[in-house]
């Protein structure tokens, strides 16, 4: 697909600098999306510290090849249950304005950051794929940033969709809140390459996730995907319990059954939560007073006895409304076994899901 | 710098300009740190001529120097020196002078000589927004600025009645209290008359930290509460200790409890048993 006048003024709206570190100036995803952002300066630096103060801020686009590991494990939560889910760094930061990101409590960098090469992480999935061909590599690049809101830009999931396409047991997952999915449309062999989509209800969207697709277009684009032949998976993760949360919430779950079964391979589930140094960085908003005390992760939870209901709930509906296996992203086992009855090694469907990939060192954030 | 003898009412009125130290420096007849002027202004040192003209002086020894608002308020803090230790009051009016002056507020020799640690003018600033009841408060020490900037959402009548609830708290109680009522405000969109009501229960009630904590964390008090009555109504007397994991947040309880005899531990086996039995009244707080 040609790069639009529809990216063109949404990625003009965005930056107006563009700083690309001098190693990177000759890969071809830089070389793609200095042409196609034609009218941004574009400065070239040695080292990130050359760019100047006036600019470290979310309108400079900072482009620079990834130093050491590639790819690793989530790093997971003490006390609590991971999917053991592998990540990439390829887009570290987003525009997209959600007021609970949890990011802002890690990052402390504001350009957004693109690491344009993508062949050594490329490379390394395919090593663990062949290394643990007895079990399934679920692989994404949405944990610190947004996977396809700068896509079109780069144009560099193509690369790992097309890379992987030919390993069964890669599951490689683009997570968004975008609609930006048209450019990969097209690929031919897709494997089992996953386009996801977190979810909220509109009226969240609108009021905590200021710059995000809605609901409706985020919808639309998995329909598109799931046409052109991709998986699927959602994330409703932070799920915000206000009082009349239930509604709201179950009336997106059901919205799910558009979809056909089968094809979504995930739902993964997670209530709002937050470290201390997260909530000093948010704006003051009215959910942060609801009730949270801290758990073992030193993150601070809506209270158990709450949680176990909401994901009671949600697990029940997407059942219905799906079928697909549903899982809670860094929950401990009593939460798990109170909404779910059991744990996920005791659940057919999500066996694949948690079993461990070796090889694979935790991502250090 | 000359050292000059002043005639006392050649000089301009005290309440004039470099006037911002509230603390008194002492006057002695016979010895005194000399005060600085420039021209006809009192740089530093406006109590010692207030003092030795009290005393009946007609003149005081004086060091004359001459240099522009930024060096003679340098001059004035050294002789001040008082580095980390000026009142909230003090420090507004010196970021009111360098303001008036258009004195650089990133001078180093200012800021160092004013406060070293923690942020002299983003907190002063902070500080000048309060209202003068809350910079009263601020001042006394009954709360600290960031605590203090919370009550800002509070009316005079009602930050009165807070204060005067938290007046024997501990510091570390005051700010948990304050942020109790100032989130119970916000979770509920409570009105004036909603939380002044709050104020007045807490005030009447036994354990006003109680009272508010239950506003602000109504379901974690309700299993609280549930909790305890049922180890009221089970294991009352009996020895047995049981805990429920922090916040209710995990799988299980804790026991604990010592016997000395067989008889003594037959009791604590039949207390038990009727846990058991009633355990589920417990589980489902989890």
């Amino acid at each position: 697909m040609k790069f639009s006048d529809y990216y063109r003024d949404y990625y003009y709206s965005i930056f107006s600098r563009i700083y690309v570190m001098e190693d990177a100036v000759n890969e071809r995803s830089v070389k793609r999306a200095i042409e196609k952002l034609d009218q941004l300066p574009v400065h070239i630096i040695k080292d990130r510290d050359d760019i100047p103060e006036k600019d470290l801020n979310s309108s400079t686009l900072f482009i620079k090849k990834r130093k050491g590991e590639t790819v690793g494990r989530c790093p997971g939560t003490t006390g609590h249950i991971c999917c053991n889910y592998i990540t990439v760094d390829l887009y570290e930061g987003c525009t997209l304005g959600c007021s609970y990101c949890i990011m802002k409590g890690y990052l402390n960098f504001a350009p957004i950051t693109v690491y344009a090469d993508p062949a050594p992480a490329i490379e390394k999935i395919k090593e663990l794929a062949e290394k643990n061909s007895d079990r399934f590599v679920r692989v994404g690049t949405g944990e610190v940033g947004d996977s396809l809101q700068f896509d079109p830009l780069f144009e560099m999931t193509a690369d790992f969709i097309k890379e992987l396409s030919s390993y069964d047991n890669v599951y490689f997952e683009s997570k968004t809140k975008s609609d930006f999915v048209d450019h990969l449309l097209d690929i031919e062999n897709k494997g089992n390459a996953v386009m996801s989509f977190s979810l909220n209800p509109e009226d969240t969207v609108k009021a905590e996730e200021l710059d995000a697709f809605t609901l409706e277009k985020r919808l639309k684009a998995a329909e598109k995907a799931v046409n052109a032949g991709y998986n699927l998976a959602f994330h409703f993760d932070p799920i915000i319990c206000e009082n009349s949360w239930e509604p709201r919430y179950l009336e997106v779950a059901q919205m799910l059954s558009r979809f056909p079964r089968g094809k979504i391979k995930w739902i993964s589930l997670g209530t709002f939560r937050y470290t201390p140094s997260l909530k000093d960085k948010m704006d003051d908003r009215p959910y942060l007073y609801n009730e949270f005390v801290p758990c073992r992760d030193g993150k601070y939870r809506y209270l158990q006895n709450e949680r176990k209901q909401v994901y009671k709930k949600m697990h029940d509906k997407l059942k219905e409304s799906t079928g697909a296996p549903v899982y809670l992203c860094m929950e401990s086992d009593t939460v798990w076994k109170k909404a779910f009855g059991k744990v996920p090694g005791q659940t057919d469907d999500l066996k694949w899901i948690f079993r461990k990939v070796h090889g694979v060192k935790k991502h250090s954030k | 710098m000359n050292i000059i003898k002043t005639e006392i009412s050649e000089l301009e009125n005290t309440e004039s300009n470099y006037n911002f130290f509230t603390k008194k420096t002492d006057y002695h007849s016979d010895i005194y740190p000399l005060p600085l002027i420039s021209g006809r202004k009192t740089i530093w040192g406006h109590q010692i001529i207030q003092d030795a003209a009290s005393n009946g002086e007609l003149f005081v020894f004086c060091r004359h120097i001459s240099g522009d608002a930024e060096s003679n308020l340098i001059y004035a803090l050294k002789m001040e020196n008082r580095t980390d230790s000026y009142s909230w009051r003090e420090k507004e009016n010196i970021l009111q002078f360098i303001d008036e002056n258009r004195i650089d507020r990133k001078n180093t020799d200012i800021l160092t000589l004013v406060q070293l640690e923690g942020s002299f003018i983003p907190n002063t600033e902070k500080y000048s927004e309060l209202t003068e009841s809350l910079k009263l408060i601020v001042e006394k020490d009954i709360l600290d600025l960031k605590t203090a900037l919370k009550l800002e959402l509070l009316n005079n009548p009602m930050i009165e009645k807070t204060v005067d609830i938290i007046r024997d708290f501990s510091f570390s109680r005051k700010r948990l209290f304050i942020n109790y009522i100032v989130e119970t405000l916000k979770k509920n969109d409570k009105n004036e008359e909603e939380i002044d009501a709050i104020l007045d229960k807490a005030s009447s009630s036994d354990d006003p930290f109680e009272y508010v904590a239950l506003m602000r964390y109504p379901a974690l008090k309700r299993l609280e509460n549930e909790f305890a009555s049922y180890t009221e109504k089970y294991l009352k007397g009996s020895g047995i200790q049981l805990k429920p994991p922090p916040y209710f947040e995990g799988g299980g309880y804790s026991l604990q409890f010592s016997f000395k005899s067989k008889k003594q531990l037959g009791k604590i086996i039949e207390r038990l048993e009727k846990v058991r039995e009633t355990s589920d009244e417990i589980f489902r707080l989890l």
